[in-house]
């Protein structure tokens, strides 16, 4: 499977170096600590999700545009591109990596961020089921735009600006879902939360797979 | 065959903003020949090869390799290409080992292991095969990038300064062993050295996109290049 054997090889590279794996543990944890210290103890039920998600949404910037952009800096797109790999193998090559990187962040920050904050959550479960969902549709959105902002210089500039109105509704999604699982609530209560997570990643991963070949040709 | 075209240009544009890189070639390269794209720096030789080997859309015309046109992706078509640039397409932190056999398990080599081992006991890197690509030289890269573009064994062989990187004897290496790799397959060698153009059967000059002058290697394309670009041939 060349999906596979692209994700492998980037997650090789990225456990050799861990460039950017520090830096996103790192930045993760500064931001954690900044906002345990900064929001008191009462309030922090209410914060908390948007907050955890602020953490994920700038982790997430920092890490999953680099799959892509260190590819265009270091010139080894062109290999990938020469290769009997179709855009798309490559596309998803790069999702299955990030998704990789963001279970392993989540594993990580989730724990630290929940002590930080003393969090006491109602249904555990569903909110790790929701962040996941939530995570996942937001490295689907990042991955399918960095493709489409290789080409232009100032890209990791660009990527947040174009970005983050067009995530707008996965991340509202998380946090009201976020929320209402900390309070205790059940999946029913959240049910249109996922839809909406899962159809609107469904949509972006659609798009990008139809717009990977304009973004992939010279 | 004989009359097969391999790679067929028919009035090929590529325009990058307002600057035409390369304006309307004409070009055929027929099966088992191997042609020198021959051109100082600017000529749009890096250009054309990027169309051919498909990194690259024409803005108007059309390229076909192998009757198909390579901007478009196709499998079967990728995997009779092999390419040999300037960027050698490694990643540094994998080991020469690591890089191959991404690059096999994409091309679907059949006893990889094997071919790799004997690939880079050909381009002399087999005791380095466990280092990572940064710690090696300039020379080292464009060698092990060789034995990547080799890797599928290529019916089409596009060299774009292949030597470039390299010292003397593994120049002289490689133009050997390019000489008997040709045979039996169709090569295109872009280059500006006189010397290198010389293991081709067929020359076309290039000069500020656009081809200038095209024959059978012999005694005078020395003359005929000094006379075209030595001579103060113009670029527009």
């Amino acid at each position: 499977m060349n999906i596979i054997e692209v994700a492998k090889k980037d997650l090789r590279i990225e456990f050799r170096t861990k460039n950017t794996l520090n830096t996103m543990i790192l930045f993760a944890l500064i931001t954690s600590l900044m906002f345990s210290v900064a929001i008191p103890i009462s309030a922090a039920t209410d914060v908390a999700p948007a907050l955890l998600w602020l953490v994920f949404l700038f982790v997430g910037m920092i890490g999953y545009a680099r799959a892509f952009i260190r590819e265009v800096e270091l010139e080894t797109l062109d290999g990938l591109k020469l290769a009997p790999l179709s855009p798309t193998d490559i596309l998803i090559g790069k999702m299955c990596y990030n998704l990789t990187i963001m279970l392993l962040m989540e594993a990580i920050i989730l724990p630290i961020f929940v002590a930080l904050f003393d969090l006491n959550i109602g249904n555990p479960l569903l909110a790790v089921a929701i962040i996941t969902a939530g995570n996942t549709g937001f490295v689907i959105v990042a991955s399918s735009l960095s493709i489409l902002v290789l080409k232009s210089r100032a890209r990791e500039l660009l990527m947040p600006v174009i970005m983050f109105p067009i995530i707008f509704p996965i991340i509202s999604s998380t946090i009201y879902g976020l929320s209402q699982s900390i309070k205790g609530s059940g999946f029913e209560d959240i049910q249109s939360s996922f839809v909406l997570i899962l159809s609107f990643s469904i949509v972006m991963f659609i798009i990008s797979l139809i717009t990977s070949d304009y973004a992939f040709s010279e | 065959m004989k009359d097969q075209k391999d790679i067929v240009l028919e009035n090929v544009i590529k325009n990058f903003g307002s600057f035409r890189a390369i304006k309307g070639i004409e070009l055929d390269i027929e099966h088992n020949s191997s042609l020198a794209l021959l051109g100082p720096n600017g000529a749009g030789k890096t250009t054309l090869l990027k169309l051919i080997s498909g990194m690259m859309k024409p803005s108007s015309g059309k390229v076909t390799v192998f009757g198909l046109e390579p901007w478009k992706f196709n499998k079967e078509l990728k995997m009779k290409i092999g390419v040999v640039s300037h960027n050698s397409f490694l990643y540094n932190e994998l080991t020469a080992l690591e890089n191959l056999m991404f690059y096999g398990k994409i091309y679907k080599i059949p006893n990889l292991k094997d071919r790799v081992n004997e690939l880079l006991e050909q381009v002399g890197l087999l005791k380095r095969k466990h280092s990572p690509v940064k710690s090696f030289s300039r020379g080292m890269k464009q060698r092990l990038s060789i034995a990547r573009a080799l890797l599928n064994n290529p019916e089409l062989l596009i060299l774009d300064e292949p030597t470039s990187g390299l010292d003397i004897v593994g120049r002289k290496e490689l133009l050997n062993y390019l000489k008997d790799y040709k045979k039996g397959r169709t090569v295109l060698l872009a280059t500006h050295s006189l010397e290198e153009a010389k293991i081709c059967n067929r020359v076309v000059i290039i000069l500020g996109g656009k081809i200038v002058h095209t024959s059978k290697m012999g005694s005078e394309i020395e003359r005929t290049y000094m006379e075209l670009v030595g001579g103060g041939a113009v670029l527009e």
